[in-house]
């Protein structure tokens, strides 16, 4: 479908066998997929590292990640990206093997959406939809895709993109 | 011979309908009768039959409702999607086999750093569904904890067996697959 086709997800896991779980998992579920084995690897793709602006070529709508990796945890990764100006809106969720209510705590704590517990099923990757359809909808690409053409009371926008409609139908 | 579970039990959990190729199909013309029932066996035998009721579980096969969900997951656009999980299961976990019996051999063993290469093996097997190989890395876990190398000595040399066994009996099982041809 168009409209899961804009839906792209990040997905971090050092194991290669998880990393070709979550990629098929999430396609099959019609998301694009990009999946790197390392926290720092994300952060790069992201345009964190090297403090960039201008990275419209990689745009994500979600992040999910392994929770235990070497160097980075995706712990780590979680609390970096919320710190950061241009990354903390992307929502991000964490994977593991152990069911550790503290862990779980200090996760959904620091800002995750979802703690989800491996292996990852096709259930689990529903549970991601609606925190993809809340973070789409402040997106301007997703308002031009789908409500450009419609009226004010067909298209259900938060009121910046209202606003911008409205300018629209003036300028016309 | 003993029938694990209803034909229709079967049919629900291992044969993917979305997919044209991979698995065979109840009743489709690229299998005789013959290798039809050799598949139902074979898939029946390395599956876990899970009883109602039982209190008692009897693990009468090797995988677990992970293996049925990678086969779930494989369809057209990725017809070999569960034998390329089990190659790189393979080649991935003699890797950190070869690691974990290179550090039981060490005189001083450093049990935190076993555990943490155990919990890397026991996370790729439970990912593919080897539930007898995910049971030994428990319990290789616990003699971890426990500081003692002949618990894990012993309990590794299971789990290599277990492994090694589960690989033989996924070989003959894609072999069969495979040779059911397209649909």
């Amino acid at each position: 479908m168009a409209v899961d086709a804009h839906f792209h997800v990040l997905a971090v896991d050092d194991s290669l066998i998880d990393r070709k779980l979550i990629e098929r998992l999430l396609k099959s579920s019609s998301f694009e997929v990009t999946a790197v084995d390392s926290g720092s690897k994300a952060l790069e793709l992201l345009g964190l590292q090297e403090d960039l602006h201008d990275h419209q070529d990689f745009e994500v709508n979600l992040i999910i990640t392994d929770y235990c990796m070497p160097g980075m945890t995706g712990y780590d990764l979680l609390r970096k990206i919320k710190e950061s100006k241009n990354l903390k809106d992307i929502p991000v969720v964490i994977m593991s093997s152990e069911n550790i209510p503290s862990r779980i705590n200090r996760c959904l704590e620091e800002g995750a959406e979802e703690f989800l517990l491996k292996p990852v099923q096709l259930s689990d990757v529903d549970k991601l939809k609606p925190h993809l359809m809340r973070s789409k909808s402040k997106d301007d690409d997703y308002f031009e895709a789908h409500c450009k053409r419609m009226s004010d009371d067909e298209c259900v926008s938060p009121n910046k993109s209202r606003m911008r409609m409205a300018d629209e139908l003036e300028s016309t | 011979m003993r029938c694990l579970f209803k034909l229709g039990h079967v049919r629900r959990w291992g044969f993917n309908s979305a997919s044209s190729r991979a698995l065979p199909v109840l009743g489709s013309p690229s299998l005789n009768w013959a290798s039809e029932y050799k598949f139902y066996h074979l898939h029946a035998e390395i599956l876990i039959a899970l009883r109602d009721g039982d209190r008692k579980k009897e693990y009468l096969g090797y995988l677990d409702e992970q293996f049925i969900q990678l086969e779930e997951l494989q369809d057209d656009d990725s017809p070999n999607f569960v034998e390329e999980v089990v190659n790189s299961y393979y080649s991935d976990s003699a890797r950190l086999i070869r690691i974990i019996d290179q550090a039981l051999e060490k005189r001083a063993i450093d049990f935190d750093k076993l555990d943490d290469y155990m919990h890397q093996f026991k996370g790729s097997c439970s990912s593919v569904g080897a539930k007898r190989v995910v049971d030994e890395c428990s319990q290789f876990r616990e003699y971890c904890a426990a500081r003692s190398a002949e618990g894990c000595i012993k309990t590794f040399e299971i789990i290599k067996h277990e492994h090694a066994l589960l690989r033989k009996k996924l070989e003959a099982y894609f072999q069969l697959v495979n040779s059911a041809g397209t649909m």
